[in-house]
């Protein structure tokens, strides 16, 4: 039995307290949230602990393990602190803000003998699971160019709109392309270097856009997007050309439902809603891993460097599309 | 109006030939051809005349223009020639493979007094020409970036020749969608970055994937896949494709999906059957009309040149590891 606290009870901290309270082997213990008062509802309703404070929750010594889903600036100190406290972390990605503070993270885990997995989610996504078996399985021989999307609204959720400052955020790159740029080393590898335009700084942070290439150790090339530009829905999308074939998802075509509902009041239209439902969500078999990372050894799919790995090149992009020039991740990266 | 035909190397000529054939004003009068086993099987096809000797048939005063579909370095010397024999060209793209025979080419036009239209069919395409017109009218209001494609099949034959073709995958498939961006956008490109590769055939050594980057003079931002990536299994050629982010909005153009999918077994075969309007016709048709009209061209021999010298840095910056600056030196 592993005995859980969650911090944070945004989105994200809500999605997991109520995934971590459906796996047999968690006792979810408490929640905690700034301000504090953010996470009653959600205490109540799983009838779990509201800690006051993130050091009162990792002060608790119930506790074995902690979930941290707060703002990313908060993510090393608090990382570091339960680490410290001697508790298993499992943490929302990005896994820092700065490359550093993501080394400093993961040696403070090691330090002190603690599991670290971050929450690179997609890994456990269906669609793409199928992606890397039909590529490690030869169906379109080895990849040559790579093409990933991500779309969606700005989350305009967050503490005090944490999300449109890029200092806080990374913006679009570090929240959103994060994910493919994970995904892309777990199909192909290493990546050499990156080239990268993105609105940052020119624009809105809520429509913050980014296209960015990256060319791999492997010699496949790679295009990502990632946009909340976009006003019409999330969707995300893959197309692998390989030397022996072609693959492509895309989660708009591949949606088994569509909602189209009149809009009675004051409109002409309606609205669609594609709905893809699944038997267990990704979330809850990417929190059972962790788990069984934990209380079995199972190794763990996304490593704590394969983190920090996707965050150097995520902060290179970054780099790029400010200096505009080509940034090499062969030669130690970027700060 | 007699038209005639130089050179069957490429397989647009063939869709061209049609388009004269359904057109009620023009002709197709003669072919020439290098290959003349070619020319005399594709004159046959298309009910029209053969002529072995060059100067012959630019010698024919009633022809009054000519389609150059030669392989991309043949172009120079025959639009040079029928421009000195005062005939109206239309230039298949990429209209060269270097700066300088692009520009002998113009010039050449420009003495004569004759008119030099580059083949970018695709801006008669009747969706692209809609996104055009929605983008002009500022219906996304500001533009701010743009991801594009147009993927295509290796085609094989010269197209991987580089002394023919001039380059691989981003020398044939670079121009269309850049000249569209410098229509759409009225902007001319300042800086290209690229990465290029053969991954995905490696007999023909040369590029059958590239990934480009550019960089409009307003701060516009586009990518661009030109890679040779549709397998022969794919059911369709290629695409092109534009999403372009605008201040306001997105338009989403995916220029041939007006397809019907079928499945035939009695075939062995899956494709896609177009039935959107057929872009070639509509370019054909509007060269007849400049002839006639004596109009201005559409899309002259420079946006050619413009068009092609985004794919040529491409190549440089590949080759130099950056971003290269535009126009080039």
């Amino acid at each position: 039995m592993l005995k859980v606290g969650v911090l944070g009870a945004g989105t994200m901290g809500s999605i997991h307290a109520q995934f971590l309270a459906q796996i047999p082997e968690v006792q979810l213990i408490g929640i905690t949230a700034l301000p504090a008062s953010e996470a009653d509802p959600l205490a109540s309703a799983l009838g779990i602990q509201r800690y006051d404070s993130a050091e009162d929750l990792l002060a608790d010594p119930k506790i074995d393990a902690v979930v941290i889903a707060t703002p990313t600036p908060t993510h090393v100190p608090l990382i570091t602190a339960a680490a410290q406290a001697g508790k298993h972390v499992f943490c929302e990605k990005p896994l820092a803000r700065y490359l550093e503070d993501g080394q400093r993270a993961i040696e403070s885990c090691e330090k002190a003998g603690v599991a670290l997995m971050i929450g690179h989610v997609v890994r456990f996504f269906p669609d793409y699971e199928r992606i890397k078996e039909a590529i490690d399985q030869g169906a379109i021989g080895k990849p040559a160019i790579l093409r990933f999307s991500r779309v969606g609204p700005f989350p305009r959720t967050g503490v005090k709109n944490w999300y449109a400052d890029p200092e806080a955020s990374g913006g679009v790159i570090l929240d959103l392309m994060l994910h493919d740029i994970d995904t892309l080393r777990w199909y192909c590898g290493d990546i050499l270097r990156v080239y990268a335009h993105s609105l940052t700084g020119r624009t809105q942070m809520e429509r913050d856009y980014a296209l960015v290439t990256m060319r791999m150790a492997s010699g496949a090339i790679a295009h990502l997007e990632a946009s909340w530009s976009h006003p019409g829905g999330f969707r995300t999308s893959v197309e692998i050309a390989g030397d022996g074939g072609l693959l492509r998802a895309d989660s708009r075509e591949s949606a088994p439902i569509q909602i189209e509902r009149w809009v009675t009041e004051g409109g002409r239209g309606g609205v669609a809603l594609p709905e893809s439902p699944l038997a267990e969500s990704p979330y809850l078999i990417e929190l059972r891993h962790w788990v069984d990372h934990i209380l079995h050894g199972t190794p763990l799919r996304v490593t704590p460097e394969d983190a920090l790995k996707a965050l150097e090149a995520g902060l290179a992009a970054m780099q790029s599309a400010k200096t505009g020039q080509v940034v090499s991740l062969a030669r130690g990266g970027v700060a | 109006m007699k038209i005639a035909i130089l050179s069957f190397a490429h397989m647009h000529a063939h869709s061209y030939a049609h388009s004269l054939l359904q057109l009620p004003d023009a002709e197709l009068a003669a072919v020439w051809d290098e290959d003349a086993e070619r020319g005399q099987a594709m004159a046959q096809q298309f009910s029209a005349r053969f002529v072995p000797d060059l100067d012959a048939l630019l010698k024919e005063e009633d022809i009054a223009g000519v389609i150059v579909t030669a392989a991309n370095a043949d172009h120079r010397d025959l639009v040079i020639s029928a421009a000195q024999a005062g005939k109206h060209i239309l230039c298949e793209k990429p209209i060269a493979t270097t700066i300088a025979d692009a520009q002998a080419m113009i010039d050449a036009a420009d003495a004569a007094g004759v008119k030099l239209m580059t083949a970018f069919p695709v801006r008669y395409s009747p969706p692209t020409r809609r996104v055009y017109e929605r983008v002009r009218a500022g219906e996304i209001g500001q533009v701010l970036g743009a991801k594009c494609t147009n993927h295509g099949s290796m085609p094989g034959g010269w197209f991987t020749d580089k002394e023919k073709a001039g380059g691989g995958a981003v020398m044939d498939h670079t121009v269309h969608v850049a000249d569209l961006l410098r229509w759409m956008l009225e902007d001319e490109v300042v800086e290209v970055y690229a990465e290029i590769g053969n991954l995905i055939y490696p007999d023909i050594h040369i590029d059958d994937c590239g990934l480009l980057s550019m960089r409009f003079a307003s701060g516009v931002f586009a990518t661009l896949d030109t890679s040779w990536s549709r397998p022969p299994i794919f059911p369709t050629w290629g695409d092109v494709t534009m999403e372009i982010v605008g201040q306001d909005g997105v338009l989403i153009l995916d220029a041939f999906r007006q397809n019907v999918e079928v499945y035939s077994q009695t075939q062995n075969r899956i494709y896609w059957a177009h039935w959107g309007s057929n872009m070639d016709l509509g370019m054909i048709a509007d060269f007849v009309r400049i002839i006639r009209e004596d109009a201005p061209v559409p899309i002259t021999g420079y946006d050619g040149l413009k068009a092609m010298e985004i794919a040529l840095a491409a190549y440089r910056s590949a080759e130099e590891g950056k971003p290269v600056s535009l126009p080039l030196t």
